[in-house]
């Protein structure tokens, strides 16, 4: 009883000043935090789907799982680097910031597409079957 | 004045005097450059040389013999760029291959490391548009060399990040001609290793400069260079391993930062998902358990980096650190029981024979005899270490000593990539080359700073006096100047003997390297060369006189026998089908040959009908004294038969626990297939002088079963020195 209440208070400190620093961030910083949550929420459906389904298509399954991460971390990436309070990034414009995430989400994309095995409509299918085998 | 004065007015004399005096003096004025661009100058022609220097010598076997492919392996290499270049990227990518591992076949496409023959085809197309028409196995025989010039460069940024550019040179100059990368990089040595270590070194350099800079695009280079090195050689398991265990060291001095999470994780994602695009790694980057520290590594910064959000967003230290002992205990727990269940269920396969012996060196000795058999996979003797490093070994400690000195992310890497390949030298011969560059690298950081220190000792020096004489005050500061003045010339001689000592050492290095490369590391070990009684060369080209037998007067559909070590030259050179290859991916079928060549030639024959043997080959060396042939190698054949056929057990072939082919040897040796092979007809052979016949010059002893019969096998062709022998096995008798 008395643990359970110490938890109980400790948890709802730790909230509160998480909820109240977090309010304090810029709204450009939030889109990041946003686009990343939503990322990492799709990479857990993703896994949950396979532990359930099992890994038929184990293409399908990486290339949902590293698409995920892979465009979390980038956009991770730029906001760290963009971020003003980051002392070490200081001297690095932010246009070269976005420079090299759009680079890297470039090459990510092209080597990712390599996994992509089915899509759910056939039009779609096809389109993504030919640009494949373009690239 | 007057002394500065004097030599004033004979230019000008000499400027009225002649116009062509006017030009020299005004060039030799334009020639006298300002510091920094004569040290510029300085390193660039330094750095020329070096890779000149590199290049050139590694040229000893092609002056010496002709412009061919050395050993075994590189010769699959050859025909498989061959294939590309010949029938074109997507052909090769699916290639069956239906004349090696007979009657299995091999899916090539899907079973080797596309880089060193995409690289070699890539130099090959480039030439030909540049209307240089070079055959394809001049671009192969001079792949090596021309990227070994290409690491030195790379050794030159590597020392520069790491310590600065006097180390950068040195390094470069070092590893130019250190003989244990010469080893596998002569021209003509067309293997995995000649690319596969400028890969090597150049992910490690872009990750170093990725971690200190912190830049998105450097790491994205060392994601590339990693997939290159992916693509090269199966020895990318050491990076995907030794990032990590880095990147761990730095977590736990509390070096962490945000440079090293945007650094470490692209690497990983991006040069995973390009890694698995080889098909033959597939997806071992998730699934096998030689990997699985990386990703560990990975969920691990992903903790830390959320710890470090939360401690910025939150200022008070209380809650923080009870948060944080709790993420740490459960992300440990998640982590541990995640690795645990994977492992235990099969999903994350075990570590593989070839890395785990690496780890346990006694494993591969009782439970793959294959991998125990490779004679570059035995433990490194001392001798080995200071024949391919000299005054390196002595150099390492000095140069662990001034990383240690002056830490930074960047030492830190260099001194455990030293340490760890280090000790995977030890273990395995053939590792010593992935510890070259670092050990060159430490090497030239002693070198370059204790160079750096006697010069400056040796310049300083020559300041003071003059200051002394200009100054002159007091009495106490000058007499306490002369006893420095004293003590200076001490040390002033020690300066210079020193600097004489460390050119003398660097002097005798390079002798050592090229005596090295010359003798020991320049031969093609498919043409072999001996001294004759008058010290003139005798060449013995006798692989290629039957490999060419071979191509010629065998039906094209004929298949070949032999141990597994000359499969690929028999496919790549005499063209025809053979059972087993050196990619040795079938121990079941090595061990079927195995168990013909051990056996008696009556179950010998049936299991060749079986495998529908036409020829079989053997290497023998009793006529010329040659020692790496298949009676020497007969052991390991009888072990890896009797590994998988109990049948055959090898206490048989020994006496006393002694293997012996004369007149004591047991019956069942004399009788075998191999011997019957090896030494028909050779009873009657006169060797040596003074000696009886049938005199085995490898082994030293008269053969003990001189008198041999072949009943179903009969001699198709002996070369010249008796070195290559083919057999036709003759289809069975009618029934009468």
């Amino acid at each position: 009883m008395y643990n359970k209440t110490i938890v109980c208070v400790y948890a709802q400190d730790l909230l509160c000043s998480l909820h109240s620093a977090y309010l304090a961030t810029p709204t450009n910083l939030k889109i990041h935090h946003y686009l990343i949550f939503l990322r990492s929420f799709y990479f857990l459906e993703h896994v949950s789907y396979m532990a359930l389904v099992g890994s038929f298509s184990f293409n399908s399954f990486l290339f949902g799982v590293l698409s995920c991460t892979g465009t979390a971390f980038l956009a991770i990436c730029l906001w760290i680097q963009v971020n003003k309070e980051n002392k070490k990034f200081k001297d690095l414009a932010p246009k070269r910031a976005f420079a090299d995430f759009v680079l890297s989400n470039l090459v990510f994309h092209l080597v990712i597409m390599n996994f992509f095995d089915r899509c759910p409509s056939p039009i779609l299918n096809v389109v993504f079957m030919s640009c494949k085998n373009v690239v | 004045m007057a002394a500065n004065g004097s030599p004033k007015p004979e230019p000008m004399a000499a400027k009225k005097a002649s116009p062509d005096l006017l030009n020299s003096s005004f060039s030799f004025k334009s020639l006298k450059l300002k510091t920094k661009q004569q040290e510029l100058l300085l390193r660039v022609s330094i750095l020329g040389l070096v890779y000149v220097l590199a290049f050139i010598a590694r040229l000893f076997s092609v002056l010496r013999y002709e412009s061919m492919i050395h050993e075994f392996d590189p010769y699959f290499n050859y025909r498989t760029t061959l294939f590309l270049t010949e029938k074109g990227f997507y052909e090769f990518w699916n290639w069956f291959d239906s004349e090696s591992w007979y009657p299995l076949g091999r899916i090539i496409g899907g079973t080797l490391y596309p880089g060193l023959m995409v690289t070699a085809a890539l130099i090959y197309w480039t030439l030909r548009f540049l209307r240089f028409f070079v055959h394809i196995r001049e671009v192969c025989v001079l792949t090596a060399p021309f990227f070994a010039s290409n690491t030195t460069l790379v050794a030159y940024f590597f020392g520069k990040e790491i310590w600065d550019t006097g180390a950068g040179l040195v390094a470069a100059a070092l590893i130019a001609i250190c003989p244990g990368y010469i080893s596998r990089s002569v021209a003509g040595s067309y293997d995995n290793e000649a690319v596969a270590i400028f890969a090597l070194l150049l992910t490690f350099y872009l990750f170093v400069k990725a971690v200190k800079t912190g830049s998105l695009s450097w790491a994205l280079g060392s994601a590339f260079g990693y997939f290159y090195m992916v693509s090269a050689w199966g020895g990318y398991v050491f990076i995907i391993n030794l990032v990590p265990l880095y990147v761990l060291v730095l977590l736990i001095t509390g070096r962490y930062s945000m440079r090293l999470y945007v650094a470490y994780n692209c690497m990983y994602i991006l040069g995973m998902l390009l890694a698995m695009q080889i098909r033959f790694v597939g997806f071992q980057h998730v699934q096998s358990g030689e990997h699985m520290a990386a990703m560990g590594v990975f969920l691990l910064m992903q903790v830390f980096y959320f710890l470090d959000w939360v401690k910025h967003q939150l200022n008070d230290t209380k809650l923080f650190q009870t948060f944080l002992r709790i993420t740490v205990t459960s992300a440990i727990l998640v982590g541990g029981i995640a690795l645990g269940v994977g492992t235990a269920s099969g999903y994350i396969s075990p570590w593989t024979g070839r890395f785990y012996s690496l780890l346990d060196p006694t494993y591969a000795k009782d439970h793959i005899p294959i991998i125990a058999s490779v004679s570059e996979h035995q433990p490194t003797a001392w001798s080995s270490f200071m024949f391919d490093y000299h005054i390196l070994l002595f150099l390492f400690p000095a140069g662990l000593y001034f990383c240690f000195k002056r830490l930074s992310d960047a030492t830190i890497f260099i001194v455990m990539y030293g340490l760890t390949s280090l000790y995977f030298a030890g273990v395995m011969v053939r590792l010593i080359l992935v510890a070259t560059p670092a050990v060159c690298l430490i090497s030239a950081i002693a070198v370059s700073a204790t160079v750096k220190n006697l010069t400056s000792l040796l310049r300083t020096k020559q300041k003071v006096p003059q200051t002394g004489s200009a100054k002159g005050v007091g009495s106490s500061k000058s007499s306490s100047k002369v006893t420095l003045d004293q003590s200076q010339p001490f040390h002033k001689n020690g300066a210079i003997a020193l600097l004489v000592g460390v050119f003398y050492l660097l002097s005798r290095y390079a002798i050592h390297c090229t005596w090295v490369t010359s003798e020991a590391y320049s031969s093609p070990s498919i043409v072999l060369a001996a001294r004759g009684a008058h010290g003139n060369r005798i060449i013995f080209d006798d692989y290629r006189e039957a490999y060419y037998w071979l191509r010629q007067n065998t039906p094209t559909d004929a298949k070949v026998m032999s141990w597994w070590d000359y499969g690929y030259q028999i496919t790549a050179m005499g063209n025809r089908t053979v059972i087993v290859d050196n990619n040795t991916w079938n121990n079941t079928h090595i061990a079927t040959v195995g168990r013909a060549m051990s056996s008696y030639e009556d179950e010998a024959y049936d299991i060749m009908r079986s495998l529908d043997v036409n020829y079989v080959l053997v290497v023998f060396g009793g006529v010329t004294g040659y020692s790496s042939d298949d009676i020497n190698k007969f052991l390991w054949m009888v072990r890896i038969g009797g590994g998988v056929y109990p049948v055959i057990k090898e206490p048989d072939y020994l006496v006393n626990g002694e293997f012996r082919v004369d007149k004591g040897a047991s019956p069942k040796m004399l009788n075998c297939l191999m011997y019957k092979l090896c030494y028909y007809r050779f009873g009657e052979l006169v060797t040596e002088y003074g000696k009886p016949t049938g005199y085995d010059r490898a082994r030293g002893v008269e053969i003990g079963n001189k008198d041999i019969k072949l009943e179903h096998l009969e001699e198709a062709y002996t070369t010249s020195n008796w070195i290559v022998r083919i057999y036709r096995v003759k289809p069975p008798t009618n029934r009468l």
